[in-house]
Order: C-alpha cells, then structure tokens, then sequence
C-alpha cells in the first residue's frame, strides 16, 4: 500500500530525498570527535582493504621511478657555520628550559603515521592515516610530515583517523601564523587556498608591517591548536586586502600534499588540556562544531 | 552473478581511493585534477542491461559507502548517485546497449553527476572553488577520463551478461 502510494509519485521522493539529504549532512558535518558503531565498523574495513592497496602501489612506483636524486648539499663552510651555531643555541635552550622549571612530560611528542587513502575528489580535501584512538591520537591534533605542517586530525576511530588537509582550511576556523621577519614576528590568519596558484591566503595582517618574499611562515604558540614553530612555507606574494586596512600574503607551503605516504602526529600536551578544558572539563572525544 | 557485479564495483570504488591517487596525473604535480568515478560508470553499464531497480539501488548504497568512508558529510552522493543512476536508466529505456550509446550516457551522466556534487559542496561550504575553475581544472578532465575508463568497464559488464542471457531470448538489438 504504502510502497505503491510512493511508487508513482517520483516528485514526492525526490523532494522527500532532498529533505532527507539536509538533515542528514546538517547531522553529519564538521569535527565529529571519535566515531564509533556501525560507522567505525565500516570504515575500518574499508580501511584496512585500501591499506594495503596504497601501501603496495606506493612500493611499486618508488620501484619504478628513481628516488630523487639528492639535493646538492650546502656549501661546507656554511653547513659549519649552522652546526656551531646550533649547537650554541641548545645549549642556550637547555639552560632556560632549567631556569624555568620544565618539566620532561611537557615535551612534544610525534606519533609516526601512514596514509591509507585519500577522498578521490580534491574539493574536500580528507587523508586516512592509520593510527587512532588506541595510539593516543585525538581530534584537532596537527600533522606534520618531514617538510612541513600537512592538517589536522579532524574524527578519529579506534584504529584509523581522518585528517582535514591545510588546502581545505577555508573552510574551518582558520589557522593562528606568524611570519618571522628582520624585526620580529608578524601575526595573521591562515585562511583558505588557491587552487590554481597552489598558495595558501594568509589574512588579517596589519598595514605597518611589511613582509617580503622568502621569508619563513610557522604557527603560532597562540594557536588553541597547533603547537608554535611549526613550518608551514614561506611567504611568495604580498597584496593589499579588501578595504586597504590590512594585507593579504599568499604563502607557498613547503609540505607537499600529494603522494602522501608517511606522517607525523603532534602530540602537545599543554595545546591537549587546553582543548580538554575548553571542552568543559570533558573528555577530549567531544570533539567541537567548526 | 549479482554477487559478482558487487564485488566487481567494490573493486573500483577501492581502487578509486588507493591505487589511482598514486597514478593519476595530480599526484604528479599538475594543477587540472581528474576525480575517479569508476563505480558510477560501473552503475550506467548496469543499467544499460536493462536491471533497473538494482542500478538505482546500488548508485544509493555505493553512494552511501562513499560518503561514509570519503565525504565531509552524510547523503550527498548517496543522493546525486541514485539521482544520476536513474537518469540513465530513462536513457537506457530507449536505446539498445550499443558501446557507443553507452559511452554517451556515460559522459552525460558523469557530467551530471559532478555538477550536482560540485553544487552541493558549495551550497554546503565544504569547498571555496569557484565555478569556472571548477569546470575547467576538475570536472572537464574528469569527464575525459571516465568516459575513457568507462570502455574497459563496459566490455566486462557486457560480458557478464552475455554469459547469463544465453538462456533467454533477444528481441531486440
């Protein structure tokens, strides 16, 4: 009865599939924190078919095409030059660290990561790694790979999580950056990229200052999120912003976000409890809307 | 053989997330982006031979799948799957399933589909691309691709069937 009264009125179904398709992706967007019941399953499975499937062809094509060949190393002197100073500049951090009582579980740790898949489509930009609640990784933990600052952990599952790559930061709250120029550090917002020029937008930074092609973009410790110093690129383009208040850099990031094989995830105690007391005292598996 | 047909398109929707995004050409650093969409070309073939309910049916649950497992959010593509699956299915009711009627509705179809799945993406603010760039960086090469792809695709599933109506009569084409 029911079936043959829906039958024929292909118009009803679609507008009731339309309804339908609002609530549920009005349900389902943004930060879902830890996933868990039939979607978990689901995805795990998924997750471990397509594991193997990219790790292989990843083993397969660095068979095929030559590695690339290294980078011609720097001159000897100025590679001496940097050691020294290196080397007296742990010293000098050893010495505060002292003075200011810090303390060995405060350190950042990295949990090492391998892509499983990555979403066919790059309007929404989602990599899987596979390493999930069970290794100690959370939502809105940053990712990093050897180059650079990559995204962030935006649902976990217990063996798996999904990562919101920086070219699809338009869409979230935007990322704290500074850039670090001849007198000092510059202050802006990472938001947004630019497919076709690959740069991602950095706004909301102030007239006065004035940076200049090259110079290095890194997040900022006033991040709730990201761990200060983290390399993000460097700056390419500089342009004044809409209404000639504030300027907009377009940043060149260092970190490619294609052929994707192994990651890191930051593990920040401190930026941890703070997203743990921003959440009210709850656990982190919240998880926050964007 | 329904069983067969199903773990033949599982196959490409795996194949679409792993294998191919290490071939595919933006891996190699070019600035247009083919998007894969193999299952939906699996789903056109499908109705082309003429089961309709289960070509509608599988573009929902492969729909579905994918949101779950690739997308930002619940029942986009399970909606503008089964939507597209259906349109090819009024395509294949008046044509017999020739390869090259097959590889028309294929383009129309993976047109349509992206369109709607670029439309919703914006609607809903999971991407920030503009239209024109849209069209000519991701939804054109795409097209290309797919309806190449679609050929190899369409010969097996041609052949399924084959096999299975050797026990029935043909009319027509």
């Amino acid at each position: 009865m029911f079936i043959r009264f829906f039958i024929h009125r292909p118009l009803l179904i679609l507008l009731l599939s339309v309804i339908l398709l609002f609530l549920s992706v009005g349900m389902t967007r943004g930060d879902r924190g830890e996933l868990d019941g039939p979607e978990s399953w689901i995805k795990d499975g998924v997750f471990r078919l397509q594991g193997f499937l990219y790790q292989e062809t990843q083993a397969l094509i660095s068979l095929i095409s030559p590695e690339n060949s290294a980078k011609p190393a720097a001159e000897p002197q100025e590679f001496l030059n940097l050691k020294s100073r290196v080397f007296q500049l742990e010293q000098e951090n050893e010495e505060l660290k002292k003075l200011l009582g810090y303390k060995e579980k405060d350190r950042v740790t990295y949990i090492p990561a391998r892509v499983v898949y990555r979403s066919p489509d790059r309007w929404n930009n989602r990599v899987v790694i596979n390493r999930g609640s069970s290794d100690g990784v959370y939502a809105k933990m940053p990712i990093i790979t050897s180059q650079g600052l990559i995204g962030r952990v935006q649902s976990v599952t217990e063996d798996m999580a999904d990562i919101q790559l920086l070219t699809d930061s338009g869409s979230g709250p935007g990322i704290a950056a500074v850039i670090q120029g001849e007198n000092g550090e510059t202050l802006g917002i990472l938001e947004g990229y630019d497919p076709e020029k690959k740069r991602l937008i950095m706004k909301k930074i102030p007239a006065s200052a004035k940076p200049k092609k090259g110079q290095i973009v890194v997040t900022s410790r006033l991040s709730d999120i990201y761990t200060g110093g983290i390399l993000i690129g460097t700056v390419d383009q500089v342009k004044t912003g809409e209404f000639g208040v504030d300027q907009i850099v377009y940043v060149k990031p260092s970190a490619s976000f294609e052929r994707l094989d192994f990651v890191l995830v930051v593990r920040d105690p401190a930026k941890l409890q703070l997203i743990r007391h921003q959440a009210g005292g709850k656990d982190v598996k919240g998880g926050g809307k964007r | 053989m329904r069983v067969f047909v199903v773990c033949f398109l599982f196959f490409l929707f795996l194949i679409q997330g792993s294998v191919l995004q290490w071939l595919l050409p933006q891996a190699w650093g070019t600035s247009f982006v083919v998007i894969p969409q193999l299952v939906l070309s699996g789903i056109v073939m499908l109705s082309l031979y003429g089961d309709e309910q289960m070509a509608v049916l599988f573009g929902f649950g492969f729909g579905l799948l994918h949101d779950i497992v690739y997308g930002p959010a619940w029942g986009i593509s399970a909606f503008s799957t089964a939507l597209t699956a259906y349109a090819a299915v009024l395509v294949s009711r008046h044509f017999p399933p020739y390869p090259w009627i097959a590889g028309l509705t294929n383009m129309v179809v993976q047109w349509i589909h992206l369109f709607i799945i670029y439309g919703w993406f914006r609607l809903f603010d999971f991407t920030q691309m503009p239209f024109f760039p849209a069209i000519s960086y991701h939804i054109i090469p795409s097209v290309l691709f797919n309806v190449v792809c679609g050929f190899p695709i369409y010969f097996l599933i041609s052949r399924i069937y084959r096999k299975n109506e050797q026990n029935t009569i043909q009319l027509f084409g």
